[in-house]
């Protein structure tokens, strides 16, 4: 199994600006200073080798998708959030025109996690076959309401693909597209659904927009139990520990603290920072990634370590 | 079991010590709240001492959060002191930093705190 990020921000996509970009450019061309490269290629691998990943990359701007890469052909995607759209590019090319078999799985209805799917090419298509899975009764109404007028051009009863609804139990499992996936209720405004999906003795777990109150036991060590020996859990990192239980408590969502705490309850192998917080520029989510990683080693103990990674459009983890 | 608290005047200093997690935090604040009372404007001053505090969670840290909210709007000071450099660290990386006032040791919370606790700290 792969997990391949097509968007990792929370709440709403963010893009660079012509200044970001010559801030970033700036900082290569003082870091190269007295370096020659013969060309392109060369210079591609020396930044990305030497240069942080602040300055010669970017954490990304699309809202939340998720593809988990599973062998066999079809296609499994966390959240239809603005980077359903170049993953919908992707997998038509994957598919070179034969039609395609998509599962969709829903943390919620919430606009960042549904607003990709208007642009998502094989809806389009006939022939191609999208499911989409959540906990939530009323999924359908979620996706046809954002096409509806006047808010999108074309309504949900254009799309020519065979779109199908299913509204999953928690906790009880079913086998879809060769995994083995469950959800589990988490606390956000409307509810959301944690995913896990299990392929031939290894998971990966998908829980975002899910805050963690931390107030009865019981729901956190069912989150453990949730994230249990998984090699890779993406987890709502959007606020800071302080600013989840103050000023933004009831607001939904988590911090790296607590992704760390659980990872390490469950014996996780990989935690992978998401939901980026918008306001966020690339060097503060460097930096968090940075204090995450300081924060797992000074509580590890005897445990193993524990990975920790910020995502970006673009990454893939090997599960 | 309830903190030991040490009086020097108005200001009170408890201990708070050993490896605060989530299995332990909900005594941690049965035994923080009952300070809360007599923590509020006119009332005592709390300093709470982490001289041995080897680890708190994120659920500690929310104890710490709570009591905050029930002593400030009622013009309580509460104030810590003494931490290990690894609590330091955890306080920086959740950001806790900025909501207590933080002293290096007893003495220096004390200092700030009250002139009188201090003359009854240095009668012992
Ligand atoms: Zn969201
Ligand atoms: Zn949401």
């Amino acid at each position: 199994m792969k997990l391949r990020f097509w968007g990792t921000r929370g709440s709403l996509p963010v893009a660079l600006t012509a200044a970001d970009v010559r801030v970033k450019l700036a900082r290569a061309l003082v870091a190269a200073q007295g370096r020659n490269f013969a060309d392109e290629a060369h210079a591609m691998a020396w930044l990305q080798a030497d240069l942080p990943f602040a300055v010669g990359g970017t954490y990304g701007g699309h809202s939340s998708c998720v593809q988990v890469v599973c062998p066999g052909e079809e296609f499994i995607v966390c959240d239809a959030g603005s980077g359903l759209r170049p993953f919908g590019g992707h997998a038509m090319a994957a598919r070179a025109g034969k039609p395609g078999v998509y599962h969709l799985f829903m943390s919620h209805l919430h606009w960042d996690h549904i607003m990709g799917f208007p642009f998502f090419t094989p809806a389009y298509i006939p022939g191609n076959i999208i499911n989409i899975y959540g906990g939530h009764a009323d999924l359908e109404h979620a996706f046809r309401r954002q096409q509806a007028v006047p808010s999108f051009p074309v309504d949900f009863d254009l799309l020519r693909a065979d779109i199908r609804f299913h509204t999953l139990e928690p906790g009880r499992d079913y086998d879809i597209a060769g995994c083995r996936v469950r959800c589990k209720l988490q606390m956000h405004a409307g509810d959301s659904y944690g995913w896990r999906f299990e392929h031939a003795g290894r998971a990966a777990v998908y829980s975002t927009d899910s805050e963690h109150k931390l107030e009865h036991l019981d729901t956190t060590l069912s989150f453990v139990e949730f994230f249990r020996d998984a090699k890779v859990v993406v987890f709502d990192a959007m606020y800071s520990l302080a600013d989840a239980i103050s000023v933004k408590e009831d607001w939904g969502h988590s911090s790296n603290v607590i992704g760390v705490e659980l990872a390490q309850l469950a014996g996780v192998e990989h935690l992978v920072l998401f939901h980026h917080e918008p306001v966020f520029g690339d060097e503060r989510l460097a930096t968090i990634e940075a204090e995450t990683r300081r924060f797992e080693e000074i509580t590890r103990n005897e445990r193993p370590a524990l990975k920790i990674s910020a995502a970006w459009d673009g990454l893939e983890i090997d599960v | 079991m309830p903190l030991p608290a040490t009086r020097y005047a108005d200001v009170l200093v408890l201990p708070v010590s050993g490896h605060i997690d989530h299995l332990v935090s909900d005594t941690f604040l049965a035994d923080l709240m009952p300070y809360a009372e007599s923590c509020r404007s006119g009332g005592d001053a709390l300093v709470l001492d982490m001289a041995g505090l080897e680890y708190i969670s994120s659920a500690g840290l929310r104890v710490l959060m709570q009591f905050s909210k029930k002593v400030r709007p009622a013009g309580g000071r509460v104030v810590i002191a003494s931490m290990q450099k690894m609590v330091r660290e955890v306080f920086d990386i959740t950001k806790f930093t900025a909501l207590f006032p933080i002293y290096e040791n007893t003495p220096a919370a004390l200092a700030a705190l009250s002139p009188a606790a201090v003359r009854a700290h240095a009668a012992g």
